[in-house]
Order: C-alpha cells, then sequence, then structure tokens
C-alpha cells in the first residue's frame, strides 16, 4: 500500500521507498526502510499529508506519498 | 604563545530551521547585533558581538538548512560558504545545533558537518522540554561517539550559556573520522580528486557537479547511500545515549494539531488570527497614533513660536518636523504587526499554516512555502522576496517573488490610514467592528485577491522543466521567547523609522527649498494680488498671494507639468508631486504631502485635518471619494519602492523579470486607478 493511501491515525511501518525525485529528500527526513509513522492528519482536497516519523512531525503532498510504499 | 588579546574570535551558528537558533544568538549578542537595513525576517547571514572573560566575539547566524546537500537557495549559501570561504576567512569555530526532542533528526546535519573537519562545538537545545518530556541524553556518550564537545543548553532559558561560551575559549581540534557515509569503490574515486581538500568536502562537491565527472544517476546513488549509511550510524549513537520516560510523553502538539490543522476548524482558525492582526493594527494603534500626531502639531507650533521668524525656522517647523512627524506616526502600527508576525514564528504556527494552504498554492502555481514570503510581505516586500530563496522549484519562487509586492506591505499603512480616514468617519461601527479597520483589512485582501490573480496569469505563460515537492518539519509548538519578540519589535521598528527618516528628511527639506523658491511670478505675487486683486480685503489677500506662490514655485511648475497624464485619474498638481517624490519609497507620501500642505499655512493642524479642508479652484474637495479611491487603487498596485526593484534584480538576476515586475505592476496601477475614477466620479 502507498502512504498516500493510508487512513489517518493509523500507524505503519515503511516497506520500501520507489525511486523519484525526491527520494534523497525523502531519506534526509527520516523516511526509510523500516521506519515507523503515524499519520496524524490529512489535508482536505488531497491537500499534504502530516506524520509522525521516529519522533519527528513532517508533512509531505501527496504525490510524494506515493512513492512511499508501507506495510 | 600566541596572544589573542587584540583578535576577534569568528564564530558561525548552523542547524536545522526552527529549532531556536536565533533564540541562541539573540541570548549571546543581545542589542549588539548588525540587521539588515530592511525590516522583517533575516534569511542572510546576520551577524553580532560578545565578550567573554576579555575576549571579543563575532557570532555569524546562518540559515536554517536540514542537509549538505543544497535544493534550495537558502540552503546553497551555507554550504557555499563552508566550502569555498578562503581558509582565512573562515570561523574559528562552527557552533552547529540539534534538537534533544527530535536529535535523530537533527544530528543527521551535524553528522554531515563534523566530517568537514572543521573545529565545532555539538549544542542540543530545548533541553529543558526534553526534562519535562522524560528524555535524557547522555551528552558524554554523545563526545566519545562524535569525539567533539558536547553542550545542552536551554537558549530560551538562558541555562548552559557559560558552559558553551567556555568552550568557545579553548582551543578545539578536530581529528577526521573513518568515513562511514560511503563505500569502498567510491571512496577511492573520491581519494583519486580530493587533492588538499577533506574527504567529505570533495565527496560533497563531486556529488553537486563542482568536482569530477560524476553522471547525475551516480550522484544520486552517492547521496542516497550517504543518507542511509548516516542514519544507521546515528540509530546507533541514538540508542547508547538517548532514553525515554515514557509516562511522561506527551503529545501537546500532535493533540493541539487536531483542531488547529482541522479541515474546517484549521482554516476558521486561521481566518480569526488574520482578522486579529488586521483589527490589532488599527484599532489597538489608534491610541498611541493620536498622542503622536497632536504631540507633532504641538511640536510645530512650539518651533513657530520660539524660533526667531526666518527662513530657516520655518524649514524646520513647516518643513522637517511634519515630514519627520508622517513617518514617526506609524511606528505603533508596525511594532504592533511585528509583534503578532513574530509571534506566528516563534511558536511554530506559521509550518500550519504552510500545510493548510499548500494545496490551494499550487494552483495557482505557487507551493506551500510561498505563504511565508507572502505573509511576511504584509511587513515588507524585500525580505519576504529573499525568503522565498526556500522554494526549491524556480517557477514557484519566480511567481512568487514577481507577485509578493502586490500584498500590502508597512509601508502602504501610512498612505491607507491617511487616505480612507477621509472617506470613513472615525467612530462609525459595523457591528463589532471599527470601520476602518475593516476598510484597511479590504485593502490587505484586494492585495491577496491581485497577487493570486497575476499568479494565475504567470502560471499560465510560464513553462517548467522540474516536478515541484514539498517536504517540510512541522516544529513542534513552543511558548514564543519574549525576548526574542521584542528584538525583533525593536529591530524592525528601528529600521523603518531610520530609513523611512533618512529619505524623508531629504526630501522634505529639497521640497520646501523648492515650493519656496521660484521664476519671476512667484517672486512679484504680492505685488500681482495688490494690482488685480485689490478689491478683496487683507486677509484674503494674504491667501491669495500664498496659493500664487505655491503654485508658481519651482515645485508647482513640477506638479502641473505631470498634471495632464494624472488628471484623469483625479489628482491635482499636488498630489503628482506626492506620486513623483514617492517613488524611491511609498510611505514618504505623507510626509510630502503634510509638507505641501503645511507650506504658507498660518494654523497648525493634523494630517489628516490638512487634507480634509483642501478644496479644488471650483470650491469641491480635492480628496473626493472618487479621487480618495483611485489613490489607493494606484498605492496599492504601484511598485514605488526602489529597494523592491533592486532586490528582485539581485534574487532573479535578470533584468527582464525586474522589467517586467516593474512594468505590470505600474499598469495595474494607473488602469485601475483610471477606471475607477472615471466610474464614480
Amino acid at each position: 500500500m502507498k502512504l498516500s493511501e493510508a487512513k489517518k491515525n493509523s500507524s505503519v511501518i515503511i516497506d520500501q521507498v520507489l525511486e523519484s525525485d525526491v527520494t534523497l529528500k525523502l531519506f534526509e527526513f527520516g523516511f526509510l526502510p523500516g521506519a515507523e509513522m503515524t499519520v496524524v492528519n490529512k489535508a482536505p482536497f488531497n491537500g499534504p499529508i502530516y506524520v509522525s516519523i521516529d519522533g519527528s512531525l513532517i508533512s509531505l503532498r501527496k504525490a510524494e506519498a506515493e512513492t512511499v510504499i508501507i506495510k | 604563545m600566541e596572544t589573542k588579546a587584540t583578535s576577534v574570535h569568528k564564530v558561525a551558528l548552523l542547524g536545522n530551521p526552527n529549532l531556536g537558533k536565533t533564540t541562541l544568538f539573540n541570548a549571546l549578542c543581545g542589542l549588539r547585533q548588525k540587521t539588515g537595513n530592511y525590516p522583517g525576517v533575516t534569511v542572510d547571514k546576520k551577524k553580532g558581538k560578545f565578550k567573554h572573560e576579555g575576549e571579543s566575539f563575532e557570532l555569524i547566524d546562518l540559515p536554517g538548512i536540514n542537509s549538505l546537500f543544497a535544493k534550495s537557495q537558502d540552503e546553497e549559501l551555507v554550504v557555499d560558504y563552508l566550502l569555498n570561504t578562503p581558509k582565512a576567512e573562515l570561523p574559528e569555530k562552527l557552533i552547529v545545533m540539534a534538537s534533544a526532542i527530535n536529535l535523530k533528526r537533527t544530528l543527521y546535519l551535524f553528522d554531515q558537518i563534523r566530517d568537514l573537519d572543521i573545529p565545532v562545538v555539538l549544542v542540543v537545545n530545548l533541553i529543558d522540554v526534553a526534562d519535562k518530556q522524560g528524555i535524557a541524553i547522555d551528552v558524554e556518550k554523545l563526545e566519545e561517539e562524535f569525539s567533539v564537545n558536547v553542550v545542552k543548553i536551554s537558549a530560551k532559558k538562558s541555562k548552559g550559556l557559560q558552559d558553551l561560551k567556555d568552550l568557545l575559549l579553548q582551543d578545539i581540534t578536530v581529528t577526521s573520522r573513518e568515513p562511514h557515509y560511503i563505500q569502498e569503490y567510491e571512496l577511492s574515486k573520491v581519494n583519486a580528486q580530493k587533492g588538499d581538500l577533506s574527504t567529505y568536502s570533495a565527496f560533497v562537491k563531486m556529488t553537486n557537479g563542482s568536482l569530477g565527472d560524476l553522471s547525475s544517476a551516480e550522484q544520486k546513488k552517492w547521496n542516497t547511500n550517504e543518507s542511509i549509511l548516516r542514519y544507521k550510524f546515528l540509530s546507533r549513537i541514538i540508542e547508547k545515549s538517548v532514553s525515554q520516560d515514557k509516562s511522561k510523553a506527551t503529545d501537546f502538539t500532535t493533540r493541539a494539531d487536531k483542531i488547529l490543522v482541522h479541515p474546517i476548524f484549521g482554516y476558521m482558525i486561521f481566518a480569526a488570527i488574520m482578522l486579529l492582526i488586521f483589527q490589532a493594527i488599527f484599532w489597538l494603534a489608534s491610541y498611541p497614533m493620536d498622542w503622536i500626531d497632536n504631540g507633532f502639531a504641538a511640536l510645530s507650533e512650539f518651533s513657530t513660536a520660539s524660533l526667531p521668524s526666518g527662513y530657516f525656522s520655518d524649514l524646520i517647523s513647516e518643513g522637517i518636523i511634519p515630514g519627520i512627524g508622517g513617518v514617526v506616526i506609524f511606528v505603533p502600527q508596525i511594532a504592533i504587526l511585528f509583534f503578532l508576525f513574530s509571534i506566528l514564528e516563534e511558536s511554530g504556527y506559521m509550518q500550519r499554516i504552510v500545510y493548510l494552504m499548500d494545496r490551494f498554492m499550487q494552483k495557482f502555481g505557487m507551493s506551500g512555502k510561498s505563504v511565508v514570503p507572502m505573509i511576511s510581505g504584509l511587513a515588507c516586500a524585500i525580505p519576504a522576496i529573499m525568503a522565498a530563496r526556500t522554494i526549491e522549484n524556480n517557477k514557484e519562487r519566480l511567481i512568487t517573488i514577481l507577485i509578493t509586492p502586490l500584498l500590502t506591505c508597512s509601508a502602504r499603512i501610512p498612505v491607507y490610514v491617511v487616505i480612507i480616514a477621509l472617506v470613513v468617519p472615525d467612530d462609525a461601527m459595523l457591528g463589532i467592528f471599527n470601520a476602518q479597520g475593516l476598510a484597511l483589512m479590504a485593502m490587505y485582501f484586494l492585495g491577496v485577491v491581485l497577487s493570486l490573480i497575476s499568479a494565475l496569469v504567470f502560471k499560465w505563460i510560464l513553462k517548467t522543466e522540474f516536478k515541484s515537492s514539498l517536504i517540510i518539519d512541522m516544529p513542534t509548538y513552543l511558548m514564543p521567547d519574549f525576548k526574542n519578540v521584542l528584538l525583533s519589535v525593536w529591530n524592525n521598528s528601528k529600521a523603518f523609522v531610520w530609513n523611512a527618516g533618512k529619505i524623508i528628511l531629504a526630501t522634505s527639506i529639497i521640497l520646501f527649498v523648492l515650493a519656496t523658491n521660484g521664476g519671476d511670478k512667484f517672486n512679484n505675487a504680492e505685488q500681482i494680488v495688490v494690482s488685480e486683486y485689490s478689491h478683496l480685503n487683507e486677509e484674503e489677500q494674504d491667501l491669495m498671494v500664498s496659493s500664487i506662490q505655491i503654485e508658481n514655485s519651482y515645485l508647482g511648475s513640477i506638479g502641473k507639468a505631470i498634471e495632464p497624464s494624472i488628471a484623469p485619474l483625479g489628482y491635482d498638481w499636488k498630489i503628482g508631486i506626492s506620486l513623483i517624490t514617492s517613488l524611491a519609497a511609498r510611505e514618504v507620501f505623507v510626509g510630502t504631502m503634510s509638507t505641501i500642505y503645511s507650506i504658507n499655512s498660518e494654523e497648525e493642524m493634523t494630517i489628516r485635518d490638512r487634507l480634509k479642508t483642501q478644496k479644488r479652484s471650483d470650491g469641491s474637495a480635492v480628496f473626493s471619494f472618487a479621487t480618495s479611491i483611485s489613490l489607493l487603487l494606484f498605492y496599492a498596485f504601484a511598485l514605488q519602492c526602489l529597494s523592491t526593484v533592486a532586490v528582485t534584480y539581485k534574487e532573479t538576476k535578470s533584468i527582464k523579470w525586474t522589467s517586467i515586475q516593474f512594468a505590470y505592476m505600474t499598469a495595474l496601477a494607473y488602469f485601475s486607478a483610471l477606471i475607477a475614477y472615471q466610474i464614480l466620479s
């Protein structure tokens, strides 16, 4: 499943991050395979997704969340 | 032994954004800081000074960045500073800040900087907040693992600052570490290229393309490998040095965000905060503004009465005092604006606005990050345009730069306030709201709407090759630091008064000289009146002399010359003079108006009253409804600010875009004012 499809308040683990222009940036923000996270909020009208990952609060656009595969 | 007593120790401060770097900077340097000569957030290098044990230090505050692999202009600035500054000019030491409540991620940047082999001290900030959340950090362990000095501090509570300053006195040497961010075969390639650079400097230069010939696919691979390896390394360190008592852990921030970024309440709260800001600017500021207005009128009267009469005392009481008064009166509003802004920044709420608005801004070819420049554009376009550096996508950044000057900056407040007061009565209320406050808000709203429409047009015209992205931190909510807030108010009000003051003092003197000298008709005004208007009584004759003089002064001639082109907008030659003088800076308008209208007038009045009494030759008021609206529109859209033109050029490095910005705004101003006047009059 993609992170963009995760429900609000659900806890998930990153399986892999698909190759894209933002892979490095996602890695630098801690989106690494194996990292646990909770979906805190989703902005309306397909806006950004707000997650809590490894003690950090981070938000990213839906397009970026689509490259993060979760389990 | 070397003596250091006379030299200044240069120290640079680095870290992720929103960790409290500015708080530490302010705690160390206090008022001894050199701020930019424009109001607003600092996005360039900022310098300050402090002393410890008789030694002098110079502290350089660099913009907050996430990684040494630069993706935006502000990150490039820092990387360039660290890698390309000649050795002799590099700071003696670096202070890198990490956050105690989010240690792993904030150590990532430190881990990179550590490998540059520049003497470095690690400060772990927010230690007081971490204590409350039951997070314990083993400093000795961190020191051992990184082989650097580590200090725990709370910048806000000034805890640990002595230890930090003591460390800065010591000689610090760093030894290079075994590279843990790179794979074997990569390392051999780096070693072949590096020359006398440190291994990691060479690595960064190779991956950003300024050294060697790695393909972009290789660059990307090296970088992604680096981040995986570094996080592995950091996870191991964090496991050994950080422990958390889970029973004390609070998730205040995520709980607060249940409401603050709620799909409905979140937007309502945002709108309410904006409304509150505008009401405060108008209503709360009106009291000190009245005192200042009356104070300057009294000062003018006093100087007229006490100075010996003559040309120079006229210059002071009719030229300089009203001119300066025209600026000082807006200090309360500007102070309130910056007070509220820095609270938004400091508390962490600003990033929530980015989150809430991103989807909306994308429709206009911009990013949620454009909201920060746009909101700071409500204070001043100059730092706002510079703040657009954080936007990674070039098209989004260019659009943000082009439209930001349409937002109502603080220099427009003086003009708006004076003109609104002519149209809307003082005590009018609409429900519980002050009507003038609402009118001002409408002007802000107009700026926002026009900026979005312009953005839409630019989005349609401009092409882009790169996909844009948004990945941002949502900082933990923190109580704003009172000292930071007050310093921001002080620095920004000072910058406003000083900059506007300089221009206004000069223009008031030039205006006064031009208005009190003229050709034959000016010099012979009294004879003309005596011979042609002998039927008038003495008082009327005096008035007639004054009006003939101002009309035929050099200043009057200039105004008359441009009158034909501005008459369709409903302006007379006196307003024309103000338009010319405020080309360099809008706030000069009010000063000019008050200087022009007080010359040759006997009574001391406040600026507003003076403008209200102005009549055209047919007896109707100069500042009629149609003229006032037309002026408001003109000032809302015209790019009357040389500093903005200069900063746009500096940031875009393009004469084309700088000219396009000036041209589209001027056209918008002229034609909207023209249409409004023609319809309303």
